[in-house]
Parts: structure tokens; C-alpha cells; sequence
């Protein structure tokens, strides 16, 4: 074997694209550099999410101009299904011990960022991101925060650009679940090290994402927040307490007007008595059976009862 | 002319096919040449391959060629028992992800193919997840120059034999009643007649049959790959296991005869080159050992492409688990020819052909293609 200087990890590269022929040139280039510059083995998975312009032609004329990377595979999705699942194709064919997942070709990062997040990961992260400081946009903003908040989980998610996953942060992903809805909030919930790297962005200009895209995006976060978090649980259990205040009120304002001159309409006191315990009680019902359908969600989704970082012997 | 080169069959090609063919003949009491570009018989294709004795496990997609190699399995391993390692576990897996297949379709089609396929737990062999069935399977390895050196054996007693290596063929000239071929020997020319000529060339059967004259001739519908088979030292608990995981871009590691090494192979990166084109045309073919009408031996050539072992290792690694070491010890190049009508079922047939119909009542050109070692007795017939 020679000696290069280079990383002996063999890395692969998944790369996300959906009609990305303007920028996959660009993209392909950058990373084909970083990689043939720091490692001595790599491959790149392209996923093709659907494109309906020209990305796998320019794609194809990117490695034609050269060697630039010895495995390039292409996923060529059915129809357009959206980033996760299409990711999970790439991640599952990709064969290397370190996985960058590039979300988009949108270079909005140095080149150097790439190592920085290798090299993070070497010390001991399995998983690494990489999130732009600026341009996330405001629905992104409060999906993260509901969902940050809700979770309570010890590494917050951002927007990420890329990230890298290690092997075993993988292997974990696959014992734990059966399938993975959306990977982000997997990594986090892994139980491994993991890390976010943040980065000035040196433009933030978005991706226009057509109606099918921005659909898939936020039935993509509704599933999350059921599936992750306990927002449901919360939320009806909110509305409890709420009916619950109301309830009380009512019964102080039964007993005041019992005591008091005022006197509403006849059988107004008694309708509303009912009406705010029968909703309240509704309500009190609707958090049970959230709470059971959680249950029954969490026994069925998750394969592990218990996530572990590792078992260290601390006698010598 | 010189007489003692006028022959009852010729046949090109000095690999399994051609040997078996001579043998066949030979002992029929037929004047039998072979002709053989090589210094030596079994070095390229017939060596260099995953060395299965097939029993159709291969080609869920494909039930024909799974059945036929089911019939022929007995046979070959009856025939040639010694040169045959049998005491491992070959073990199928279907992969849980990019799989044409899956478990409860490769039970079934075990089932309606007649082939034994029992049932083992998943997880003893490879990581969790990355695969969905794994089964306890029958099927063997050959070992190719135990093989080689028993039909030398048995083709030295047959005086009405004659092996002639190292021979280039120039032209195949198509006369009334026999085929005249053209041959060069240490840059003498020497011509060899038979009015029946067999091509088992298998990478170059295009370009012999690009060298007859008198004829019309047409190509076998190819493309080629430049393969690369990697020969792998392995842990003791590896040393009896076969892993084989299918259909669509996996891997397989199992024994290589009885060598005592594993090969590896992958669908992915054991290709490292192909040609579209009728004959094999290869970028590296300028500066190798090859000449302009004849594919070097690959193996040989300085040319060849750098190993893709650290693919190959990582993607066999990314499915087994890490008790099951294995290191790299050497790789093996050759040249796959591949019909391109098989590649949506992966079938891999038999195709012989005649160079003219029978009923021409001229003489007889056939040119073979077979992609796997124990259906050879599809021969039988047209040497009858």
C-alpha cells in the first residue's frame, strides 16, 4: 500500500439531489477535491429524487471530464419521494465507515468545513452536522423550537446542511428502528456522542422548492413532532388544564350567584355547570388516549428499550 | 500440405470447454488439436472465476437456468468429485435493502427449483437490519487446476490427441468440406484441417469468429467486463462458511477450491471496465500485453487495474460480522463476456452455435458460450 499522508478511513459520500443541474457541476467538483485531497479510498451515492431537468446528464458530464472519483453510484428513485427516504436509499447502499449526508448541493460552506467535521467526528462524535448560522426560514425556526422544546433531548436539531455518520451510529440506527422516518432526529435519539458545527454562510439564498416539495416538507414535520415528541400529549393535556380552570370558575360563579342578587336566566347556571365538566372530562379522555396511542406507538416503533452510549470497566 | 495436421475436429480454446470437448472426443478414437493461444491450459476465465459448481442459487430470476444447473450439479460433481471441496457451509443471505429479491421469494423459488435451502438465523452471520433471511444452501467449489491437471492426465495417454499452446490463429478459411486454420508458431505459420471446428474461446469468440473466411459470420451479442477476483486469507471461523449475498449490488466470500483461500467478489466494484463493442476494446488494451487481434491475459499484464479491495473489504465488512476476519492476499484478473440479452434476468444460458445450418452438409463451425463450469455436458450433443 502506499503512503500517502492520507485518512485510511474509507468515507462515502451520499448526495442528495433534485433538480440540481445548475449547481451538481459545482457541487460534484468541490467534493471530488476535498476528497481526493484528505483520503485515500472514497465513493460517492448520488440519490436522483425525481429530477425532471437535465441533473443526471450533467452529472454524467462532470465524470466524464475526468477521473475524479474512482465509485460514483447513482439511486435513481421511481418518483419523487421526498429528502428522508431518499437519503435512507443513499445512506443504505453506501458501504464506507464514515457517511457524509449532503441534504442539498447548496455550497454554502467552505470546502474546508468538510474536514472540520471529519475530524470532529475522529474525536470521538458519531454523528457531526454542519448548520448554517443564516437564512432559516421562519416555519424551519418554529419546527425546530416545538421540537427542541418538546423533546427535552440533551443535543438540540437545527437546520443542518450535511452532516457525517459513523458506522456504528448506523448499525445503532438499524437495531433500534425498523424504519426510519427521519433521520436527524434518529442520530439524536441514538444515544451516541454527537455534535453541530455551525458556520457563517456565505449566501443564504434558498432553494426554490416547488408545492409537492413544500407538501412532502410539512407532512414530514407533523409526523415528527407525533412520532418524537410528546407536543400531543402536551397540547391536550394544556387544553385540560385550561377546562379545568374554566370548570372551576364556573362552579365559583354557581356558588357566588347562590349568594348573591344576580340572577341570570333560568337554567343557565345548570347548562354551563355541565357543559364545562362535560368538556373538560372529554378533554381529560382525549389526553388519556393520546397517551395510550403513544404508548402503543413507542412499543410497536422501537426495537430497544433503552439506549446506551457505551459500557466503560472502571476498575483497572 | 502436411498431412499429419488434417484432424476428424479442431477446437479453439484451452479452457474447460475446450479440454472437455477433446477429452470427449479423444476418447471416441477421433484425431483431435486443440489450439491454444496460452503457453498453458486454464489460464484465464476457467481459473479466474468464483469457482462455484452452480446449483442455481445464483438466478432467482432466472428458474430456467437455476433448474438446469440443478440437473447438471450431480453430474459434474460425480464426474469430477476429487477436484471438489464440499465441507463448508454455503450460506445464501437476501439483503433487506436494493435486493431483487427477498427471503420469503428466494424460499419459494428454492422450493420450485427442487434445491435444498433451510432456514438460519440472520443475525449469526451478518450485522442487524442489513439483511432479512439467510439459508443453509448446497453448493460446492471446484478447484480449477486439480481440475486442469486431470484432464491433462487423462488426454496424454490419447495418442490421437494433440494439445498445441501458444498458438496464434492468423485465419479460418472455409473450404467445401473442411475449415483450414491459419495458426502462428514462434513466427513460423502452421495450418491445421478438420472439417469440424469448435470455438470455445469464451472472451474471444468474437474475434475468431471475426477471423473466418468464406463465411458469413455473425457476433455474439456481448459485452465484456475486465474482473477482478480477490483471494483472501481468512479467520478460522470463516475457514468452513460461504457468505453470498444477493441479488443486486452485494457481495459473495467462499472458499476457492480447495487453495485454502477465500475468494471476494462483488457486483459492484468486480467489474472495473467495460466494452460495449462486439469485440473487447479497452482503453488499457494500447499499452498491455494484448496485439490487435487478440486479448493478452489480463492477469499477466502490468496494465491491469489497481485492486478495488478496499471497496471490495469495506462493503463485505459493512454486511458481516466482525468476528469473521479476512486479509488480502492477491487479485486475479480476467476478461467476463456477458450477453447483453440476459441482462433483465440475469439468466446466464448456454448458447452454442452453428456457423451454417446442418442441412448446408458442409463443414461444421459451432462456437459455444457458457458462463458456468458444470453445464459443459450441454455440449455433449453437438460433438455426437
Amino acid at each position: 500500500m502506499k503512503q500517502t499522508g492520507k485518512e485510511k478511513n474509507f468515507v462515502s459520500c451520499v448526495v442528495y439531489l433534485h433538480n440540481d443541474g445548475a449547481v451538481v457541476k459545482d457541487f460534484m467538483r468541490s467534493i471530488c477535491n476535498v476528497m481526493n485531497a484528505n483520503f485515500e479510498k472514497f465513493e460517492i451515492v448520488c440519490v436522483n429524487d425525481g429530477c425532471t431537468d437535465d441533473t443526471v446528464e450533467q452529472l454524467n458530464a462532470f465524470l466524464e471530464e475526468g477521473q475524479q472519483a474512482r465509485s460514483v453510484s447513482l439511486i435513481n428513485l421511481s418518483f419523487y419521494q421526498g429528502v428522508e427516504t431518499a437519503m435512507n436509499a443513499g445512506s443504505d447502499l453506501a458501504v464506507g465507515d464514515f457517511l457524509f449526508e449532503f441534504d442539498q448541493c447548496n455550497m454554502d460552506f467552505d470546502e474546508e468545513m468538510i474536514m472540520q467535521v471529519y475530524r470532529r467526528a475522529l474525536e470521538g462524535y458519531d454523528v457531526v452536522s454542519a448548520s448554517p448560522k443564516r437564512g432559516v426560514a421562519l416555519t424551519s425556526k418554529v419546527f425546530y423550537g416545538l421540537y427542541n422544546w418538546s423533546t427535552g433531548n440533551r443535543y438540540k436539531i437545527r437546520q443542518e446542511r450535511f452532516r457525517i455518520v459513523s458506522r456504528r451510529a448506523i448499525n445503532r440506527v438499524n437495531q433500534m428502528n425498523i424504519y426510519v422516518p427521519y433521520r436527524k432526529a434518529m442520530y439524536m435519539n441514538c444515544g451516541l456522542k454527537t455534535d453541530t458545527l455551525i458556520y457563517d454562510n456565505k449566501n443564504t439564498a434558498r432553494r426554490n422548492r416547488n408545492r409537492e416539495e413544500r407538501g412532502s416538507r410539512s407532512g414530514l414535520a407533523v409526523d415528527t413532532l407525533v412520532i418524537f415528541t410528546d407536543v400531543l400529549e402536551k397540547f391536550s393535556m394544556f387544553v385540560s388544564a385550561v377546562l379545568l380552570g374554566f370548570l372551576l370558575l364556573m362552579f365559583g360563579w354557581i356558588v357566588y350567584s347562590v349568594f348573591s342578587e344576580v340572577r341570570p336566566v333560568e337554567g343557565w347556571l345548570s347548562l354551563m355547570a355541565l357543559m364545562s365538566f362535560g368538556f373538560f372530562m372529554l378533554s381529560v379522555l382525549m389526553t388519556l388516549i393520546f397517551k395510550y396511542l403513544s404508548i402503543i406507538l413507542n412499543m410497536s416503533f422501537k426495537r430497544q428499550r433503552y439506549v446506551i452510549e457505551g459500557v466503560e470497566k472502571l476498575t483497572k | 500440405m502436411n498431412s499429419q495436421n488434417k484432424n476428424d475436429k479442431l477446437i479453439i480454446g484451452g479452457g474447460l470447454y475446450g479440454l472437455y470437448a477433446a477429452l470427449y472426443c479423444g476418447r471416441k478414437g477421433q484425431k483431435v488439436t486443440l489450439l491454444e493461444l496460452e503457453p498453458a491450459p486454464f489460464t484465464r476465465a476457467t481459473y479466474i472465476n468464483q469457482a462455484r459448481v452452480h446449483m442455481g442459487y445464483h438466478y432467482p430470476r432466472s428458474l430456467s437456468t437455476a433448474m438446469k444447473s440443478a440437473g447438471y450439479f450431480k453430474r459434474f460433481v460425480d464426474d469430477y468429485g476429487f477436484c471438489i471441496h464440499d465441507k463448508f457451509k454455503q450460506v445464501y443471505a437476501t439483503s433487506s435493502h436494493f435486493s431483487w429479491t427477498d427471503a420469503e421469494e428466494f424460499r419459494k423459488f428454492c422450493k420450485s427449483a427442487d434445491i435444498p435451502c433451510m432456514d438460519l438465523p440472520v443475525e449469526q452471520y451478518f450485522q442487524t437490519g442489513l439483511c432479512d433471511g439467510a439459508f443453509l444452501t448446497e453448493e460446492y467449489t471446484y478447484d480449477a487446476h486439480i481440475l486442469r491437471d486431470y484432464l491433462m492426465k487423462e488426454l496424454e495417454v490419447l495418442p490421437n490427441v494433440s494439445l498445441q499452446f501458444s498458438r496464434e490463429i492468423q485465419r479460418i478459411v472455409k473450404q467445401s468440406d473442411s475449415y483450414e486454420i491459419y495458426v502462428l508458431h514462434e513466427g513460423k505459420e502452421e495450418v491445421y484441417v478438420a472439417p469440424f471446428v469448435l470455438n470455445a474461446t469464451y472472451a474471444s469468440v468474437n474475434q475468431v469468429l471475426r477471423r473466418v473466411e468464406g463465411v458469413e459470420t455473425q457476433d455474439f451479442g456481448l459485452k465484456y467486463e475486465l474482473c477482478e477476483i480477490i483471494l483472501c486469507n481468512v479467520d478460522e471461523r470463516l475457514k468452513d462458511i460461504g457468505l453470498t449475498v444477493m441479488d443486486g449490488p452485494f457481495f459473495s466470500i467462499m472458499p476457492f477450491g480447495k487453495t485454502g483461500y477465500h475468494s471476494l467478489t462483488s457486483v459492484t466494484f468486480t467489474p472495473h471496465k467495460t466494452s460495449y463493442d462486439a469485440t473487447p476494446q479497452f482503453e488499457c488494451v494500447k499499452n498491455g500485453i494484448c496485439n490487435e487481434m487478440w486479448l493478452g491475459n489480463c492477469n499477466e499484464c502490468a496494465h491491469k487495474p489497481e485492486s478495488a479491495w478496499e471497496y471490495m473489504s469495506a462493503l463485505a465488512r459493512k454486511y458481516m460480522r466482525e468476528e469473521y476476519g479476512f486479509t488480502y492476499e492477491k487479485s486475479l484478473f480476467s476478461m467476463k463476456p456477458i450477453l447483453k440479452a440476459s441482462e433483465i434476468d440475469d439468466s446466464r444460458p448456454t448458447v452454442i452455435k452453428r456457423l451454417e445450418p446442418e442441412s448446408a452438409g458442409g463443414p461444421v463451425f459451432i462456437s459455444v458460450l457458457s458462463g458456468k463450469i458444470n453445464t459443459v455436458y450441454d455440449l455433449d450433443e453437438f460433438l455426437d
